[in-house]
């Protein structure tokens, strides 16, 4: 059984995490808004944790790629004020294996995370 | 504005696709449809007029290189290897050749400055060194391709250095470049995209004419019904009284670019006016606006009624108003209004108009920089009609006096900037570049003539353009344009007289019209139809028999600086 401090803990740790990933997704789905700026209609991405963003099932051409990960790793800088790269990271992405706005959400979510524990 | 796209081909010596996808999506007017040249093929695309991307039509071209894209002698620089100014500055006298020699191609040709990067420090204490320093031969570079181009019609450079300023530390991207050859941020591209619509508009005519203002907290801080002009904050030793004076001085100027005032104001009037009068730091005096609306009726009628006192359209007009209220009635009411969102506080008045798109001008005439007094003069003149009962009275009492001179080239500029930027009384609404116009002018049986009009309270300078082409017995009117200005004064009746008069001087039988609808030409239309030719309304033609003169009105004194046309 947990102790009240140790439970107000967890219960923070929650909170934090949720709060991250909150952010990260305010942060992508703004990048997403970037990108859609230079796209028409029927081009512009949704913001949904669904959208596929590498994959067959991609909706966006390399160029639009390059520019939905440097408008998202430009804002997630200034918000969290630590470089974070997602170049590599999307780029060497498998074609065959979808990557979608959710699942990246997490992994940034992780990798945040991991830079605020590190400090 | 216009009704289709207007094509452009981008052509650089970097990845311009972003750019182009800025370009084609912004939703501001005009409309464009880019086509991206093959990216490094800045040389080949200039100099191969076979070249497979001449084979579409393009109305515009844009081209945007780096230094060493259109001088290649400056990559010895970047090397710190020693290169003659002289080798540099002879490639810029070629790149404007070859940028010029686009202007057969294309209506317009556009091309930003060349910039180096922030983050490349040069030579540090020698970067502005003539010889080795890097922002020296680049300023220099910019300098003669400036002076190369500047007597080129429709050759317009852009300011690359003002995108870069605006995006801070986003205007250059390292891994947009590696990953795409990119070479600014997307944020300095989009900038660039705001300032190609804005200049296209200005070329196509379509910049705005008119800002109407509100007063209480937008000229002037609190509200003078309340206070009393006395304390009003206004100038003085105070930052928000001296960001209002600012503002104002920042207006005056635009006026003397061409610019018309108004003001739209919840006020009584006569207090209003008063504090316009008195108030010892007013820049901006009633002789300044060409119309005011200072009542307590809907905002949107004012402006409504203000652009029709004023003869514009309302794609014409310009609202600053601190109120949200107020920009979201107007908005919602006149959607073709341009009403920017406004910052709350004084001191960044100034900023925020000045940074407004359309509002950019190709050219500035004399008549531009008049043009505020003339509509001043105007409130003067509907004061002395208020006494007068008949129109033909009341315009005989102007003294208004018309004339009428060839084109030649001391009027050439004039003549196009009001063919292209008039949208009312406009029989065929043809867009046409000085080049284009002397062309065509050219042609077998084609003539243009120039109007001139003024009377006893003002001289309107070149306010009318007429063209003609004969072809055996029968003559075609091809441009029937006439400014605001002198609307509703019987020179529209004149303008016809003297195309009568020359198309049977050269053997015509009859002289048609064709009209051309568009959005805002009804005024053209209503004319015509009450003019006495003859009308088939099927095809919207018009049609006079020259063996009957068309005549001269009464109130009018014509002359004519040619023996072309005839009374």
């Amino acid at each position: 059984m947990f102790s009240a401090t140790s439970d107000t803990r967890a219960f923070d740790r929650v909170e934090e995490g949720m709060e991250t990933r909150d952010r990260v997704q305010r942060l992508l789905y703004e990048a997403i808004d970037e990108v859609n700026l230079g796209l028409s209609e029927d081009e512009r991405l949704q913001k949904s944790s669904d959208v596929v963003l590498v994959g067959n099932a991609g909706r966006l051409d390399s160029m639009g790629l390059i520019n939905f990960i440097l408008a998202a790793e430009r804002k997630l800088q200034t918000e969290f004020q630590t470089d974070l790269s997602l170049t590599e990271m999307i780029t060497s992405q498998d074609p065959s294996r979808y990557l979608t706005v959710g699942a990246l959400c997490i992994t940034v979510t992780g990798m945040v995370e991991a830079r605020h524990g590190e400090s | 504005m216009n009704p289709r796209p207007l094509r452009g081909l981008l052509i650089s010596d970097f990845n311009v696709q972003n750019l182009a996808g800025y370009l084609e999506n912004d939703p501001g007017d005009p409309p464009v449809q880019p086509r991206v040249a093959p990216y490094g093929q800045v040389e080949p695309v200039l100099l191969d007029r076979d070249h497979p991307v001449w084979r579409e039509e393009h109305d515009f071209a844009l081209v945007w290189t780096t230094p060493a894209g259109a001088a290649p002698s400056f990559r010895g620089l970047l090397d710190h290897v020693e290169t003659p100014l002289a080798s540099v500055l002879g490639e810029v006298d070629v790149f404007a050749a070859r940028l010029a020699s686009l202007l057969d191609r294309v209506r317009f040709v556009l091309a930003p400055i060349w910039v180096s990067p922030p983050y490349d420090r040069g030579l540090g204490l020698l970067d502005l060194k003539t010889g080795p320093g890097l922002t020296n031969t680049v300023m220099r570079m910019n300098l003669r391709l400036i002076e190369a181009c500047e007597k080129t019609a429709n050759l317009h450079l852009l300011n690359t250095t003002r995108w870069l300023t605006a995006s801070g530390r986003a205007a250059f991207v390292p891994k947009l470049w590696y990953m795409a050859k990119v070479a600014f941020g997307n944020e300095v591209l989009r900038e660039a995209a705001r300032d190609i619509k804005s200049g296209l508009t200005a070329l196509l005519g379509g910049a705005r004419k008119l800002i109407v203002l509100d007063l209480d907290n937008t000229l002037w801080g609190g509200i003078v019904g309340d206070l009393g002009w006395e304390n009003l904050q206004l100038g003085g030793h105070d930052p928000v009284g001296e960001g209002y004076v600012d503002f104002q001085m920042a207006l005056k100027a635009l006026t003397r670019r061409g610019i018309l005032l108004a003001v739209a104001s919840k006020n009584d009037e006569a207090i209003a006016r008063e504090a316009i009068r008195r108030h010892p730091e007013m820049i901006l005096r009633e002789e300044d606006f060409a119309a005011w609306r200072i009542n307590w009726g809907d905002k949107a009628v004012s402006v409504q009624s203000l652009a029709e006192d004023l003869n514009l359209g309302l794609q014409s007009v310009i609202m600053i108003d601190d109120s949200p209220v107020e920009r979201a009635r107007v908005r919602e009411t006149l959607p073709e209004v341009m009403v920017p969102e406004w910052p709350q506080e004084s001191m960044l008045f100034r900023s925020a108009l000045l940074s407004l798109p359309y509002l950019d001008a190709a050219s500035v005439s004399a008549e531009d920089g008049a043009r505020a007094r003339m509509y001043a003069v105007e409130r003067l003149r509907r004061e002395s009609r208020a006494s007068i009962q008949s129109l033909d009275d009341w315009i005989e009492s102007l003294e208004l006096r018309v004339e009428a001179t060839p084109l030649r080239p001391s009027n050439l500029q004039r003549a196009a900037q009001l063919l292209n930027k008039t949208n009312q009384m406009n029989l065929s609404t043809r867009r046409q570049t000085e080049s284009e116009l002397v062309a065509w002018a050219a042609g077998k049986g084609r003539a243009v003539w120039t109007f001139h009009v003024s009377d006893k309270f003002a001289d309107y300078g070149l306010t009318g353009v007429l063209s003609i082409e004969v072809d055996g017995g029968d003559a075609r009117i091809i441009d029937f344009v006439l400014s605001c200005r002198v609307m509703g004064r019987k020179v529209e009746e004149t303008l016809l007289h003297a195309a009568i008069a020359q198309a049977s001087a050269r053997g015509a039988h009859e002289v048609r019209a064709r009209f051309l609808p568009t959005k805002k030409n009804m005024s053209c239309l209503a004319f015509l139809r009450s003019c006495g030719m003859e009308v088939d309304e099927a095809t919207m033609s018009f049609r006079w028999d020259t063996t009957r003169k068309f005549p001269l009105p009464r109130a009018v004194r014509f002359e004519v600086h040619s023996p072309e046309v005839k009374r």
